[in-house]
């Protein structure tokens, strides 16, 4: 599905990224896991376009999206979450997810007549998928931090993909939510979603992904099936001290 | 009669205000900074309505559309090879508005070295007495003035709620960053937003010069009308906006009626001081929650 | 910038260039600074006018208006210069075009267009003897020996207005005004002048620079129900007020002082009688419309007569070729000025420094103007 090879990324002298490779396989769960200031967000808005690349290639679905703007990179289909969540504070549920749903194709005579028809019922599916249930004309700066989380959550589920890039989604939510969120990606990976995740908490990761890739200093230093990096002595290393 | 006349009066210049404040709200509520050069697009209209119908010839329908062609051309030369190149430089708002009042007095200056400083009139309209209605006396062009103020307001409603390409121009508006995240590309909403708004200038531009003939100088004053009218109602929104400059309209031509003659400019900025320091996001706009990025 | 559009946007550029060139007006043109051998003392001749805005038409009058008047000049005995600031007829323009006019640009004398303007000019030459003329109605400008004003003052508009509305019949008077001290002063003189006669005046209606909305304020005037109502503007204001006279029906006689026969619209006084300005002289007028190509503006005539008088107070102050007289010498002088031949007829400056000159009554007839009384 993607293949990153040998990403540099600097921020004034400062190696984000150091020759950074990694795969993601089509319908798994790949998880991105590394100490504080390894690297990981970075290589997110690298492979989001946010942030520019020095050096590397990036291909997603066999094709080059190395230098691609971030809206065309999101509309070949890689869709992700924010680990600060980052919404729309002036709009409203509702128009979060019906945003993401659209295409976003800006010719003019399409951004004057709304096309979809089943849109409020793909509206209420994602918004019942991530157990929101507060009412679609609330707007987002009304939502408690947990409700935020969700709704960022949505928009990246709603928002057409291939690829789902989650950053850190349970970060600072309570157990019963964390426990919510852990049951939608399993649902999703159920359905064959593809899911590249980065997770501080190793118990979290070790439960849900079928690949394993560490992070530190910018380059990998272990991959392989959860239970392989848990016993990984480099890995136990990067950590120690955390 | 009177009464009639007086709300009259008042509709008319509220809907001079609000043909003003749709335009510039629009292209503020998309981009976050205040495009104080609008004001000019619309004094650019009408001066290039009286060179091609009034000096050239051209038909009248036809200059119009031309204007209004081009002023939607100028607006969005403006945002492409002024205001982009800044904010790819991450130049802040406050640069934004200071470029924009450097482009007004630029264009104004233009304006005057090509047209002269004298007053200029688009013979279009033959002046008569207006016709009698409700009680009132409103001629044909103020009528249309009234008219095309609501139908506009209408139109740019339903744009921007009831449209894909408002949607995502209210995304732009309120998280440039994510917008781009979800596949919105954010400098062609913004295009749309200045060519959209600057079409309204244009027409603006023709009505207003139509009523009041033109001066090279007037997009200064037109803005201060428009831009109090937007802050009165809330300027991040184009409905409440022209709702605002509707009310301002009201309160100028009320208050002056009670009021000794040269207070009129008074009560505009009285309110604009009111609003800005007590009620900011205006009487229809929605005050903001708390900031969480 | 894509470098691809660089290219239009230079092209783009020289066209601007290009037709800001073909925008100045034709026919021979004198130039400001007209140097007559290096070796003389140089004058120099500042003025703060309104060379922008709705009042440009009268700053650019007065601006060609003293251009020809250096470009008439015979042999002298001092160059002659002049120094040009636009203060479009606001106060604080004016105080920064006086300041720089006195302070770096060293002028012997400024003019000035308007009693606003005038006023703050004035309070800059006094203290620094700079021989100030202000084309003014507001008596108030000319106070103090260096400032003068050439210009109808506003007793005798208002004579001239008093008179004719007494031959009319018409008693009650509204005013409808624009917000400026001139424009105050003939109403304050109007207001003095009718006291204990059968005029008075039933509404006054005051309004800013830049409004173009006066039918609310029509309205009330309405309500007063005057004999005749006073327009006192200039374009474009007087214009809109016609305009919004006829469309709301109002049929209340409408008159005006000086601004008519300036109006882009003169189809919309047909009819209408008002208070004007003596005429210039057949000489200036053939003068100024041969070089021009166009009629002079309300204060034109007058900076004309200003330079001439400012040179000729100069001229014969001034004892030795080599050295300039200083300005209060030419002050004295300027008082001393009797029937000077000026574009205006000939002028006489008082003590008060107050230069006379007549108004007279027209009416537009036929699109013409038509003096009906001297």
């Amino acid at each position: 599905m993607m293949r990153i090879t040998k990403v540099h990324k600097n921020f004034g002298g400062v190696a984000a990224l150091a020759g950074c490779s990694l795969m993601v396989d089509s319908g798994k769960i790949t998880a991105l896991i590394g100490p504080n200031g390894s690297g990981k967000t970075t290589l997110f808005n690298v492979i989001s376009g946010i942030v520019p690349i020095d050096k590397g290639t990036i291909s997603f679905q066999g094709k080059d999206v190395t230098r691609k703007p971030d809206y065309l990179i999101a509309r070949q289909g890689i869709s992700r979450t924010f680990q600060q969540v980052r919404l729309f504070k002036n709009l409203s549920i509702h128009d979060h997810v019906a945003i993401a749903l659209s295409t976003n194709d800006e010719t003019l005579l399409r951004n004057f007549f709304r096309t979809r028809k089943d849109q409020p019922k793909r509206i209420k599916q994602v918004l019942e998928l991530v157990g929101l249930d507060k009412p679609p004309q609330t707007y987002a700066s009304d939502l408690s931090y947990g409700q935020r989380k969700l709704l960022d959550l949505a928009v990246a589920i709603a928002k057409p993909h291939s690829l789902l890039m989650l950053d850190e989604p349970v970060a600072g939510v309570n157990p019963k939510l964390r426990q919510q969120i852990k049951g939608i990606i399993r649902a999703l990976a159920a359905k064959g979603d593809t899911i590249l995740l980065i997770e501080h908490d190793m118990n979290f990761v070790m439960d849900l992904a079928d690949k394993v890739y560490v992070l530190d200093a910018g380059t990998i230093i272990a991959e392989g099936l959860p239970r392989q990096i848990q016993d990984n002595e480099k890995v136990l290393e990067a950590y120690l001290g955390d | 009669m009177v009464m009639s006349q007086l709300v009259m009066n008042s509709l008319i210049a509220g809907s001079i205000y609000a043909l003003v404040a749709c335009g510039f709200s629009l292209i503020y509520t998309t981009n976050r900074f205040m495009h104080f050069a609008h004001g000019t697009t619309i004094v650019a209209a009408g001066y290039l309505l009286y060179q091609l119908f009034q000096v050239l010839g051209i038909p009248f329908f036809a200059a119009s559309f031309v204007s209004i062609c081009l002023a939607g051309m100028l607006g969005l030369s403006t945002y492409y090879y002024l205001y982009l190149p800044l904010q790819k430089r991450k130049a802040s708002n406050i640069v934004l508005l200071i470029a924009s009042i450097g482009v007004l007095i630029f264009i104004e200056n233009l304006i005057q070295l090509i047209f002269g400083a004298s007053v200029k009139s688009i013979g279009y309209i033959k002046i008569a007495r207006g016709m009698d209605l409700l009680g009132a006396v409103i001629t044909p062009l103020q009528l249309t003035i009234i008219l095309s103020s609501i139908i506009l307001l209408g139109v740019l409603s339903f744009l921007m709620y009831k449209t894909i390409l408002g949607r995502n121009m209210r995304a732009v508006a309120d998280n440039p960053e994510l917008s781009s995240i979800i596949g919105i590309d954010h400098v062609k909403v913004s295009k749309y937003s200045f060519l959209i708004g600057s079409y309204l200038a244009g027409i603006a531009g023709i009505l207003i010069g139509l009523e009041q003939n033109l001066e090279p100088t007037m997009g200064t004053s037109l803005m201060i009308k428009g831009f109090t009218g937007a802050v009165i109602g809330g300027v991040g929104s184009v409905p409440a906006a022209a709702l605002g400059s509707y009310l301002l309209g009201f309160a100028e031509n009320f208050g002056i009626w009670y009021l000794p003659s040269g207070y009129k400019d008074a009560i505009a900025f009285i309110l604009l001081f009111l609003f800005l320091l007590f009620r900011p996001s205006g009487m229809f706009g929605r005050e903001k929650g708390a900031s969480h990025d | 910038m894509n470098q691809k559009h660089r290219p239009y946007i230079v092209l783009f550029m020289l066209s601007l260039l290009f037709l800001a060139g073909c925008g100045k007006p034709t026919g021979n043109q004198p130039t400001g600074n007209v140097v007559v051998e290096k070796e003389k003392p140089v004058v120099k001749i500042g003025a703060s006018l309104s060379l922008t805005g709705g009042s440009a038409f009268m700053g650019e009058g007065m601006r060609n208006a003293m251009e020809l008047a250096i470009h008439n000049l015979g042999p002298t005995k001092y160059k002659y210069e002049l120094v040009f600031e636009d203060d479009a007829m606001n106060p604080k323009m004016a105080a920064d075009a006086s300041q720089k006019l006195i302070t770096i640009d060293h002028v012997d004398a400024i003019l000035s267009l308007s009693s606003g303007t005038g006023n703050v000019v004035s309070q800059f030459t006094q203290p620094n003897k700079v021989i100030h003329f202000g084309v003014a109605s507001d008596p108030t400008v000319a106070e103090g020996e260096y400032n003068f004003i050439h210009w109808t003052p506003p007793e005798e508009e208002t004579r001239a207005l008093i008179s004719e509305l007494e031959r009319r019949n018409l008693h009650n008077v509204a005013f409808i005004s624009f917000n400026q001290q001139g424009e105050k002063a003939i109403m304050n003189d109007f207001s003095h002048r009718v006291e204990g006669t059968e005029i008075s005046v039933v509404s006054t209606k005051i309004f800013n620079n830049g409004e173009k909305d006066f039918k609310t304020y029509l309205l009330q005037i309405e309500e007063e129900r005057p004999d005749v109502i006073v327009v006192l503007a200039f374009s474009p204001e007087i214009e809109i007020i016609m305009k919004q006279i006829k469309e709301l029906d109002i049929d209340t006689p409408v008159t005006s002082i000086e601004a008519v026969e300036f109006s882009e619209q003169p189809e919309l006084f047909e009819g209408v009688w008002y208070i004007q300005a003596a005429d210039p002289t057949d000489t200036f007028l053939a003068d100024y419309v041969s070089t021009y190509g166009k009629q002079p503006a309300p204060g034109t005539a007058n900076a004309y007569d200003e330079v001439n008088m400012i040179v000729a107070g100069f001229e014969r102050a001034g004892k030795n070729p080599l050295k300039k007289p200083s300005t209060a010498e030419v002050v004295a002088e300027l008082h001393k000025i009797k029937d000077f031949p000026g574009a205006l007829g000939p002028l006489t400056v008082p003590e008060s420094g107050i230069v006379l000159s007549h108004a007279v009554v027209r009416m537009v007839k036929d699109g013409k103007f038509v003096t009906i009384k001297p």
